[in-house]
């Protein structure tokens, strides 16, 4: 722009102004400059911090104000680049509206086109970027889309001034075009009562009609004469009338309607390239979803998230981070300082003593417990951002299902975060007590959050792979248990629910960092609270000299029942407060060689089947009632600790290599 | 392929799209619902995060120095 100065005048309210109007970065701005020439008018938009840049033009011998909107993605508003651009549509009725258009991206133009449709103004679209497109053959069909939209359509490419003449000539004669009625009959009957009640004078009825079906209130604000009290209470009838057909709300149904219009136009009016390139991804994708193939893949990639979490994580990372990096300089820096500059024995030892916050809460969290489940996360990411999840999501459904299960009720739950308080949440959608009840349990019981399981997987690394399929096998069984007993609450659940299997995408690196650093961020808040409130715990036991009695009581347990050296009481405690942090006291006593594999795995076992954490109890103490609430975890405990018990009888009878 | 919708999340599980405040109805009596950024799909119940503080933190510093940025790079 080579002449731009800035003002504050308003814009002016007539019909001699041209809006533009499109998703950011289609090329507005250059077709701007195309019509206007080079001056321009940049100005704050009132009350915002918005610049609209306006310039004028003329169009058969009149001259006409051009204003340029801030791109937008929809006409509902989201931020306030997007009110603006809502506000100058909604509240000036110009000459012509331009809808700059990328011709690569016809699912977001036509989208912003059928909400500028209902606005009842004469409109342009113009479909940019035509020379990209081409390159990527993508072809629009710029006749058939303007017989179907009944308004002209236009081809250019802004940066050649292609199309840029035959634009202008529009312009002169522009028209208002037809409504099209794309919504349900009975949604377009709505929509011509509300716009029958609102009066002549006001412009765009029908994108007004919409807006209110949609329960969006801010038109009122616009408009606020005609929104008497007695105009709004007939509207809201008839709202709610419709919405009594719908179990979702109204502004969702009209959007998917939307969308689905959106997708019929581009299948007619577009042609994609059929790119021989993307045939591995097909034949990978077929390969994923078949029967058998699918599950020797998703054995395969279970292996490869083992190695990389359970060896490579667990293994080397820990070992440098818990060994090296904190045991070496970081530990013994701040016992040092600790030492030397806070008074006290008590407040000593409480920081870095053989359970101080620091030694054994920062410690297990930091060097132990983030090195795995950064990895955990990791992977994860790679999983979801290539598209694979779904894929494994399907092909597990499928073994369920033959075996007559509901994997619907397990699945999302092991692959997501798994977080058992908000599953618990999630039953309140179940009709009777009985099965709200029954479905805690087994959350409770056999689906441990995961990354729980990323931090139970790592330490599995340690011992043999006989020993993992042992774990696994559990896992399983437990997974199919919840599976056949919910199968038999939740009946007619038994649909696919996977709605979608997106195509193999390359994960981005950034987004998977992003993604790993947004899933830790939360566990951390999550654990290491949870953490240092346990090792306080063990901590006051310990000074006060009752964890010693407490491991006395619990050696029938803890020894003979399970045959697990005496220190795993500990592990155990503090597991009832998080059951991961309880696996980390387990990792760290097999690490100083206190436990044979034999042990290990049946400790691993136990830990699993154990209590999640103190905030889930808490929940269910909310939903179920604190009676209800004891004997869930009271029961959970018993089967934990039966479920290590056999496991330990059986290992010693059987001859299993560990 | 369907269109993801900028007002809509999506859910990286099934594809399921739908608003924030669907799948909040779950959170109404968790205790921890505060301070908790996890998201449970309505449509299959599959868990995931879609903010965090940090990020958010991150983006808006990021946000403040490009506007003061711009600011001064204006003329005025
Ligand atoms: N190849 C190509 N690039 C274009 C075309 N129109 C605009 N651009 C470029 O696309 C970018 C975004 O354009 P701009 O006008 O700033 O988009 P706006 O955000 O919609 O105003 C700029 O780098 C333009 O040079 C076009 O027809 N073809």
């Amino acid at each position: 722009m080579k002449e731009c100065h800035i003002a504050d005048n308003p814009l002016p309210d007539n019909q001699s102004s041209i809006i533009l109007a499109g998703n950011p970065n289609v090329g507005k701005s250059v077709i701007f400059q195309h019509l206007t020439g080079h001056y321009v008018t940049v100005s704050n938009y009132p009350g915002t911090t918005v610049d609209i840049t306006t310039g004028t033009m003329e169009v058969g011998g009149k001259s006409y104000q051009v204003i340029d909107t801030p791109g937008t993605l929809s006409l509902i508003p989201r931020s306030e680049d997007e009110r603006v651009t809502r506000d100058v549509i909604m509240s000036h009725i110009p000459w012509c509206i331009i809808q700059v258009g990328d011709c690569k991206n016809p699912r977001r133009t036509l989208d912003l086109t059928l909400q500028l449709l209902e606005m009842g103004h004469p409109l342009i679209l113009v479909l940019n970027m035509g020379d990209e497109a081409q390159e990527r053959g993508i072809i629009p069909n710029p006749k058939a889309l303007s017989e179907i939209l009944r308004i002209p359509v236009i081809p250019t490419v802004a940066v050649t001034g292609q199309g840029i003449p035959a634009l202008k000539k529009l312009l002169v004669n522009p028209y208002v075009p037809c409504t099209s009625c794309f919504y349900s009959p009975d949604i377009e009957q709505a929509i011509k009562n509300i716009s029958s009640l609102l009066p002549e004078t006001l412009a765009s009825k029908r994108r007004i009609s919409v807006k209110l079906l949609s329960g969006d209130a801010s038109v009122k604000s616009l408009f606020p004469d005609v929104f008497t009290q007695s105009l709004s209470l007939n509207i809201d009838q008839i709202v709610d009338a419709l919405q009594e057909h719908y179990s979702r709300p109204l502004d969702l149904i009209l959007m998917e309607e939307r969308l689905e219009h959106v997708e019929s136009l581009t299948n007619k009016t577009w042609t994609f390239p059929h790119h021989k390139t993307t045939t591995w991804n097909d034949t990978l994708s077929r390969w994923t979803l078949h029967p058998f193939w699918g599950m020797v893949t998703a054995l395969m990639v279970l292996y490869l998230m083992y190695l990389f979490v359970g060896s490579f994580a667990a293994g080397t990372l820990v070992d440098f981070f818990e060994n090296t990096l904190f045991g070496k300089y970081i530990t013994p820096f701040v016992t040092y300082w600790v030492k030397h500059l806070v008074p006290g024995e008590f407040i000593q030892q409480l920081l870095v003593g053989e359970y101080g916050l620091f030694t054994m809460a920062i410690t297990y969290a930091l060097g132990l417990i983030l090195p795995i489940v950064t990895a955990f996360f990791l992977f994860f990411g790679i999983l979801e951002d290539s598209g694979y999840l779904p894929r494994l999501a399907v092909t597990m459904d499928r073994i369920f299902r033959k075996m007559g299960l509901n994997g619907k009720a397990v699945l999302p739950m092991v692959l997501g975060l798994g977080c058992d308080t908000m599953a618990t949440l999630t039953t309140r959608i179940l009709e009777t007590k009985k099965e709200r009840v029954i479905t805690t349990i087994l959350l409770t019981l056999a689906i441990p959050c995961s990354a729980q399981l990323g931090v139970i997987l790592g330490m599995l690394g340690g011992i043999s792979g006989w020993g993992t399929l042992i774990w696994l096998f559990i896992l399983i069984s437990s997974m199919i248990l919840v599976g056949y007993l919910s199968s038999r609450i939740l009946p007619g659940e038994n649909s696919s629910f996977i709605l979608e299997i997106p195509p193999f995408r390359m994960p981005q690196i950034s987004n998977l960092l992003i993604k790993t650093l947004v899933r830790l961020e939360w566990y951390l808040k999550e654990a290491v609270p949870m953490f240092a409130l346990a090792t306080f715990l063990l901590f006051i036991l310990h000074w006060f000299g009752i964890l010693e009695n407490i491991e006395r009581l619990s050696e029938p347990l803890v020894s003979s029942l399970l045959g697990l050296p005496k220190e795993t009481a500990e592990a155990f405690l503090i597991g009832f407060l998080r059951r991961d942090y309880g696996a980390a006291g387990l990792y760290n006593i097999a690490q100083k060689g206190l436990m044979t594999h034999k042990q290990i795995l049946v400790s691993l076992v136990t830990i699993t089947l154990f209590v999640p954490c103190v905030a889930q109890f808490l929940v269910n103490i909310k939903e179920r009632g604190l009676k209800a609430a004891l004997y869930i975890s009271l029961f959970v405990l018993i089967f934990a600790f039966m479920a290590g018990g056999l496991l330990n009888l059986l290992l010693t009878w059987l001859p299993i290599p560990l | 392929m369907t269109l993801t919708h900028p007002e809509l999340l999506k859910c990286p599980l099934c594809g399921f799209q739908f608003r924030k405040e669907e799948a909040e109805q779950a959170c109404v009596s968790c205790p921890l619902k505060t301070n908790c950024e996890v998201i449970c799909c309505p449509n299959c119940h599959y868990q995931f995060i879609i903010d965090s503080k940090i990020l958010t933190w991150i983006r808006k510093f990021k946000e403040r120095y490009s506007t003061s940025h711009e600011n001064k790079s204006k003329p005025k």
